[in-house]
């Protein structure tokens, strides 16, 4: 075994991963031939291996993920054997996902949990999918898709016993969130007017929910895979929840997730049309989109929330850092993206009253 | 007396320097944290530059909302009074014109955080 081959990333992870391989497939062997960080998380690491295991039935090469909690982490997000049980379950609904194969829940050995899942090809970057040169028919091939993926991971409803650390909504799932991110924002403890007022909107505009079921919670442009033009994997699960359907697509069209192509309503990539005829091909039933505008404005606050917490670990002392220091400073442009969608929902209302 | 040249000054020409001279010279993987930076180094420029746009808009909506009852300390010292006031539904028969008094507010904040971003979004 020699984990320290173009190694990159954590050796001491690698060479741990390589055992715990072993036992698990009752393999003679794990040779790793490399391993390296993955870009992205701020809260995960992600460690690609590239390994061949001797024996048993596992035998052969293996490009597969290492995923792990890195030093920080938020309070809102999954841990690792949780993020697993719901991969489980998305993969067993059929949406494309890298294949979740083994967790590693820890008993002191490393110090934390990690699971292993195959490595799916492809990119996540989102600037090349919202600057790129797809053409129309080929970004609505990919919301087509992006919609199916969606509508099969809905079909997903509680109860589900794997999934039982789940908590439901207190009262619908809007209510539950607007509870929620006024929880987290009297946690942090400096008061946030601007937000309050679209907590207030939120509250007082919360739609009467028609259904709950399992949500990916950070299905936005980059965090699925594009290969070829098409999607390979949906990633990064650690926001799952159950919750009203619509939250999702909000998340993915939330002007704050258009990478600054505010035109392409869809992630920065195209239209609702496209997304929509893909979520119905799967669901059945037509997507109801003049609920959309609402969970967008949801999308924006959850991402004013998350940046608020982001920019209190630099401003507590518990995490220095350039980056998560300037996360602090785009607040304004959040705040304003939730006014000025407010004020286009209540100026389209008023126009149709 | 004050010296010179002034903080904003020292900014600017730290900035110019770490694009022009330092950026080229860096591996790629550190690019990232030289935009950063430099992107720091711009707003505090803007900070410290900033006409009293900011205040103002905070003095319009503290004075729309509570009248003379408003402290003069601006937003700073009032915004857990405005919060609350807007959690309790204080204002909900007028929740659109405080929409616009925050909007004011928030315009202020972007011109020194991201003026570009308010181009964006169809202000200035």
């Amino acid at each position: 075994m020699d984990a320290n081959k173009e190694t990159t990333g954590t050796p001491d992870i690698a060479a741990f991963a390589a055992a715990f391989l072993k036992k698990e497939t009752g393999a003679d062997g794990v040779e790793i031939h490399s391993c390296k960080r993955l870009g992205g998380g701020a809260i995960q690491e992600n460690l690609a291996l590239d390994l061949t295991i001797t024996g048993g039935p596992w035998a052969g090469r293996h490009e597969l993920v290492l995923r792990t909690d890195s030093p920080s982490s938020l309070a809102v997000s999954l841990g690792r054997a949780e993020e697993f049980a719901v991969l489980k379950a998305a993969f067993g609904a059929g949406v494309k996902v890298p294949e979740p194969l083994w967790l590693h829940r820890d008993a002191g050995e490393l110090g934390k949990d990690f699971y292993l899942m195959r490595k799916a090809g492809g990119s996540a970057a989102a600037r090349p999918l919202v600057r790129g040169d797809l053409t129309t028919d080929e970004r609505d091939a990919l919301l087509f898709e992006l919609g199916g993926e969606l509508a099969k991971l809905h079909t997903v409803r509680p109860p589900v016993a794997s999934l039982d650390f789940l908590p439901l909504p207190d009262g619908t799932p809007a209510q539950s969130r607007v509870a929620e991110y006024r929880r987290l924002i009297d946690a942090i403890g400096r008061p946030q007017p601007t937000l309050e007022w679209a907590l207030r909107w939120l509250e007082l505009n919360a739609p009467a929910s028609t259904e709950t079921t399992l949500t990916h919670g950070d299905f936005r442009t980059g965090n699925y895979m594009v290969e070829n033009k098409h999607l390979s994997a949906v990633l990064d699960w650690e926001f799952a929840g159950w919750s009203d359907p619509m939250e999702d697509l909000g998340w993915l069209c939330a002007r704050c997730w258009r990478f600054g192509a505010w035109e392409h309503e869809v992630g920065g990539v195209g239209g609702t049309a496209a997304l929509a005829r893909g979520y119905a091909s799967i669901s059945g039933k037509p997507v109801d989109l003049s609920l959309l505008p609402y969970w967008e404005v949801m999308g924006i606050m959850r991402w004013a929330v998350i940046a608020l917490m982001q920019a209190e670990r630099h401003l507590s002392g518990e995490q220095p850092s350039l980056e998560l220091a300037l996360t602090g400073r785009m607040l304004p442009e959040i705040e304003l993206d939730l006014i000025q969608e407010i004020q286009t929902i209540e100026k389209e209302r008023a126009r149709h009253a | 007396m004050r010296s010179l040249p002034t903080a904003a000054e020292l900014l600017k020409i730290a900035r110019e320097g770490l694009l022009n001279e330092l950026l080229p010279h860096l591996p790629k993987e550190h690019h990232y944290t030289a935009l950063m930076a430099a992107n720091a180094l711009a707003i505090s420029m803007r900070e410290i530059q900033a006409d009293d746009g900011q205040h103002k808009a905070e003095a319009a909506l503290l004075h729309e909302l509570y009248g003379s009852a408003a402290p003069d300390e601006g937003m700073d010292a009032l915004a857990g009074h405005l919060a609350h006031d807007l959690r309790a539904g204080r204002f909900d028969a007028r929740l659109e014109a405080v929409g616009d008094l925050l909007l004011a507010e928030v315009t202020a904040r972007l011109r020194v955080s991201n003026p570009k971003y308010l181009k964006q979004a169809g202000l200035n």
